[in-house]
C-alpha cells in the first residue's frame, strides 16, 4: 500500500462528506417551519395549478406556504378543496383578508396572492379560515370577460341579423331611404323658398342696410373734436401728465439732483460704488476665464478638475473601505499530550507536549473575507539535529547525535473566504505554505476546523520525507467570547501525533472599544 | 410431423434448461453474498485491503467522474432551457436539472463509469487469479479468499460509489450553473432559490441510498464472475464482458425498483 492511499481515500471521503453536508444543509433551510409560523385555511372551490409548497405572497414578497390540501365539506354543505396555509410569525392577518390565485406562468402553474386585511377588523388567529378567497386566477378572469365580450358582440350582430335579413328587413331598409331621399327634397324647397323670399322683400333689406349706415355715422361724431371720444382722450392724456411728473421727481430723487434730496444723493454714490465694484468683478471674472493666475488654471484646464475628482473618489472610496473593516483580535491558549509511548532511539514524543500561545488578529474588509495575521508560539518548535563525528588518526570512532529545539515563534498570515458554511484559508501558516478549511455550524457557534501546512515536511534524524502537519480540531462558543476547542495534531508521524485542547478569547471591534474606555489610563 | 415435435421438444428443453439455469445463478448468487456477509464479520479485519480497493475504486475513478458529471449538467441545462423559454420559466431549469442529476443521473451514470471501469477489473483479476489457481492456492493455505479478496472489494465499494455519486452531483451543479447563468443568462437569484425551493434534503438521500446499493451490486457481480470463471482465458474475458453486461442491467432493474420503493416515502 502506497503511504498515499489514506491520505487520497480521506481526500475523497472528506470532499463527499462536505458536499452531502452542503445539499442537506441548503435545503434543509425551511423559513416556513413550525415555530417560526401559524397556520390559516382558506377554502377553495377550484385548487388546480395549487399544491403542497406553492408559495403565498403579500407584495410580491414570499411570506408563507401551502403545507396541505384535503377536500372537506364546506359550510353550504358542498365539497371544497381546504389549503393549509404555513405564514410567517412577522405577518398578521386579518377578517377581511384576501387570498387568490395568480398564474406563475402559461403551464398552469400558479401562486396565491394575500392581501393582509385592515388592522381595523379582528386579526385572524391559527386555525382560522380566510373568508375572502378568490378560486378564479386572473387568467380566468380573463377568459370570462373574453366570454362576455364575445356574447355581446354576437347579440349586436344577432340584432342586426334579425333587423337586416329577411323581408320585413328590406322593408325596413326601403323606408330608410325614402326617408332620406324626402329629406333631400324639403332641404331644396326650402332653399327655393329663401330665394323667393329675397327677392320678393328687397326693399325691406335695403332699409335694414340704409339704418347700419346710420349708425356708423353717429359713431364717427362721437370720435369728432367735441365728441365723447375726444373728451375721453383729454383725460386720458391729463392723467399721463401728472404720472411724468411723479416719474421725474421721483428720478430726481435718485440722482440727487433736486437739492433738498439728500437721501437720494447717498443712493447714487451707493449705486456708483455697486457700479465700480461690478467692474471690478467683470475684470477678474475676465481673467479667470482668459486662464490667467491660480484660480483661472484651476477653472480653465480640465486636466486639474479631473486629477481632483479623481483625488475625491480615490479619497471617498478608502474612507469608505476603512469604515467598513472590521478587525478582530484573537487569544489562543492550548495544552497537547502526546499519543505515542516513548521507543529509544526514536523521536521523543514529549518533545510535542506543552502549552502553546497564539495571539492573532482578523482583518475583515467584507464579512465574508478576511486575512489571519498570527504570532505562534509552539512547543514544537524548530528541531535543528546536529551530528559530531569524532575521528582518531584514520578512523571514525563515534558519531553523536544531538537533537535541538528551538522555541522560536512562528508566524501564520492567511487569506480566508466565507461560502455559505463553509470557509477556505490559505497562505503560510507557522512559517510556511498551507491552507485551511472550516465548517460552521449551530449558529456559527460550532466550527469544524482543518489545517494542513508544511507540505515538505522532513524527518530531523533521517531527512526522509514524513506526511505533511494535518491539525484537526473543534471550537464551540458556550459564551459570548470564550470558546473551548480540542483536536488532533499531526496525526499521520507517529511520535508527533497529539491530542490537544484549550481554550480561545475572541474580540471585535465593538468589544475592544468598551475595554479600552474601562481600561485604566497611565 | 416428427420434426415439428422434436423442435417444439427443442424449444421447450430450452426454455425449461434457461429457467434452471437463471435459478441456480440466483441460488449461487445468494450463496456467495451469504459467504461475503459471514466472511466480513468474522477477522482477520484487512483494513489496509479495504484501503487499497478504495483507491483503486474511488480515487482512480474521480477524474472520469469530474468529467461525466460536468458534462452532463452542462449539457442538462441546455436543453432544459430551451424548453422552459418557450414557457417563460427559465428560473425553473436549475431545480429541474438538479432534482434529475440527485435522484436518477448522478447514482446511475457514476455506477455505470465505475461498471465499466471497476466492475470488469474486479472479474478480470479474479477470473485470471481462479483460472491460474492461485485461489485454490489460498485455499490451501487456509486463507479464505472470500474474506481476503472479495470482502475489500464489495466494501470499498459501498461507500466509494455515494462518494463519487456526491462528486457528480456537486460538479454537475457547477456545470448546470456556468452554463445557466453564465452562458444562457438565467437570473442568478431565481435559480439559487428554486433550487432551495424546490429541493428536499430527501432527493439527495434517495440517491444516496441507491448509489450504496449499486456499488454493493456492481462489485458483487464483477466478484462473482470473476471467482466462478472457468476455462482459461477465453473464461476470463467472459466472465469480464459478463460482469459489464450484467452489472449495467441489473443498476437499470433496481433503479426502477428502488425508485418505486423509495417514492413511497417521499414527501410529495
Amino acid at each position: 500500500m502506497s503511504p498515499r492511499t489514506p491520505l487520497l481515500v480521506g481526500l475523497v471521503l472528506v470532499v463527499a462528506t462536505f458536499s452531502l453536508s452542503w445539499f442537506l444543509l441548503t435545503t434543509s433551510k425551511d423559513k416556513f417551519g413550525e415555530e417560526a409560523t401559524y397556520y390559516l385555511y382558506a377554502d377553495f372551490s377550484d385548487a388546480s395549478g395549487i399544491r403542497w409548497k406553492t408559495r403565498v405572497q403579500i407584495n410580491g414578497i414570499d411570506v408563507g406556504k401551502i403545507e396541505e390540501i384535503k377536500h372537506v365539506r364546506g359550510t353550504t354543505g358542498a365539497l371544497v378543496a381546504r389549503v393549509k396555509l404555513r405564514i410567517l410569525n412577522d405577518y398578521e392577518v386579518y377578517e377581511d383578508a384576501l387570498l387568490r390565485k395568480v398564474a406563475e406562468s402559461l403551464l398552469g402553474d400558479f401562486r396565491l396572492d394575500m392581501l393582509p386585511g385592515s388592522p381595523a377588523k379582528r386579526k385572524l388567529e391559527q386555525g382560522d379560515v380566510i373568508a375572502n378567497v378568490r378560486s378564479l386566477s386572473d387568467f380566468d378572469e380573463i377568459q370570462s370577460q373574453l366570454k362576455q365580450v364575445a356574447i355581446n358582440v354576437n347579440e349586436v350582430t344577432e340584432n342586426f341579423k334579425r333587423v337586416l335579413a329577411g323581408p320585413e328587413g328590406e322593408g325596413s331598409m326601403r323606408a330608410i331611404f325614402s326617408r332620406v331621399e324626402r329629406s333631400m327634397e324639403a332641404i331644396e324647397k326650402a332653399t327655393a323658398m329663401l330665394s323667393e323670399t329675397m327677392t320678393r322683400n328687397e326693399g325691406n333689406i335695403d332699409r335694414v342696410l340704409t339704418n347700419v349706415g346710420a349708425f356708423s355715422e353717429s359713431l364717427a361724431k362721437a370720435g369728432g373734436p367735441d365728441g365723447d371720444l375726444t373728451q375721453l382722450t383729454d383725460n386720458l392724456a391729463r392723467l399721463s401728465a401728472r404720472l411724468t411728473k411723479i416719474a421725474n421727481s421721483v428720478q430726481d430723487m435718485v440722482s440727487g439732483e433736486g437739492g433738498e434730496w439728500e437721501q437720494g444723493a447717498s443712493l447714487r454714490r451707493s449705486i456708483e460704488n455697486l457700479n465700480e465694484s461690478l467692474n471690478h468683478i467683470n475684470g477678474i471674472a475676465k481673467k479667470i476665464d482668459d486662464g490667467q493666475g491660480t484660480l483661472g488654471h484651476i477653472v480653465n484646464d480640465s486636466a486639474i478638475a479631473d486629477k481632483v475628482e479623481q483625488t475625491l473618489d480615490d479619497a471617498s472610496e478608502l474612507i469608505g473601505g476603512l469604515s467598513k473593516l472590521q478587525t478582530e483580535v484573537e487569544l489562543r491558549s492550548e495544552y497537547a499530550v502526546p499519543i505515542d509511548a516513548p521507543v529509544p532511539g526514536r523521536p521523543s514524543p514529549d518533545d510535542v507536549r506543552g502549552i502553546k500561545n497564539t495571539l492573532g488578529v482578523r482583518i475583515m474588509p467584507k464579512p465574508d473575507k478576511y486575512y489571519i495575521i498570527e504570532a505562534v508560539a509552539d512547543p514544537r518548535g524548530k528541531q535543528i539535529v546536529t551530528k559530531t563525528t569524532t575521528t582518531i588518526g584514520t578512523s571514525t570512532t563515534a558519531v553523536d547525535k544531538t537533537t535541538t529545539t528551538q522555541n522560536e515563534l512562528k508566524f501564520s498570515a492567511q487569506f480566508a473566504k466565507r461560502y455559505y458554511f463553509l470557509t477556505l484559508r490559505f497562505g503560510i501558516i507557522e512559517n510556511t505554505g498551507g491552507l485551511g478549511a472550516n465548517v460552521h455550524a449551530l449558529r456559527d457557534d460550532l466550527e469544524l476546523r482543518l489545517d494542513a501546512f508544511d507540505f515538505s515536511r522532513r524527518n530531523p534524524n533521517n531527512n526522509t520525507q514524513i506526511f505533511p502537519r494535518l491539525r484537526s480540531y473543534a471550537m464551540y462558543q458556550f459564551v459570548n467570547h470564550l470558546y473551548l476547542q480540542a483536536g488532533m495534531d499531526d496525526p499521520f508521524n507517529r511520535f508527533y501525533r497529539a491530542w490537544f485542547a484549550g481554550g480561545v478569547l475572541r474580540f471585535n471591534d465593538d468589544d475592544l472599544k468598551s475595554l479600552l474606555s474601562v481600561a485604566p489610563k497611565p | 410431423m416428427n420434426a415439428v415435435v422434436a423442435k417444439l421438444k427443442g424449444a421447450l428443453e430450452f426454455a425449461g434448461q434457461a429457467t434452471l439455469d437463471f435459478f441456480t445463478e440466483v441460488g449461487l448468487v445468494t450463496q456467495f453474498m451469504a459467504r461475503i456477509l459471514s466472511a466480513s464479520v468474522r477477522p482477520p479485519y484487512r483494513v489496509k485491503l479495504l484501503l487499497q480497493q478504495a483507491e483503486f475504486v474511488g480515487v482512480g475513478s474521480v477524474f472520469i467522474i469530474l468529467l461525466t458529471g460536468f458534462f452532463t449538467g452542462a449539457v442538462f441545462t441546455l436543453q432544459s432551457a430551451q424548453a422552459f423559454q418557450r414557457v417563460g420559466m427559465e428560473s425553473m431549469v436549475g431545480s429541474t436539472v438538479l432534482l434529475a442529476v440527485a435522484r436518477e443521473l448522478a447514482p446511475v451514470l457514476t455506477s455505470l463509469m465505475v461498471t465499466g471501469r471497476v466492475g470488469s477489473a474486479m472479474a478480470t483479476e479474479l477470473g485470471t487469479m481462479r483460472v491460474t489457481e492461485q485461489i485454490d492456492a489460498m485455499e490451501v493455505l487456509a486463507v479464505d479468499p472470500i474474506n481476503y479478496l472479495v470482502v475489500p472489494r464489495v466494501f470499498a465499494s459501498a461507500v466509494m460509489v455515494p462518494c463519487l455519486s456526491l462528486i457528480f452531483l456537486v460538479v454537475a451543479t457547477v456545470g448546470s450553473f456556468i452554463v445557466g447563468v453564465s452562458v444562457l443568462g438565467i437570473d442568478e437569484g431565481a435559480f439559487m432559490a428554486r433550487i432551495e425551493w424546490f429541493l428536499d434534503p430527501f432527493d439527495f438521500t434517495h440517491g444516496l441510498y441507491k448509489a450504496i446499493v449499486f456499488g454493493v451490486v456492481l462489485s458483487l457481480i464483477g466478484c462473482y464472475k470473476g471467482y466462478n470463471a472457468a476455462g482459461g482465458a477465453r473464461g476470463v474475458g467472459m466472465a469480464t464482458t459478463q460482469a459489464v453486461v450484467i452489472g449495467s442491467i441489473s443498476i437499470f432493474v433496481l433503479d426502477y425498483v428502488l425508485t418505486s420503493i423509495l417514492l413511497i416515502g417521499a414527501p410529495d
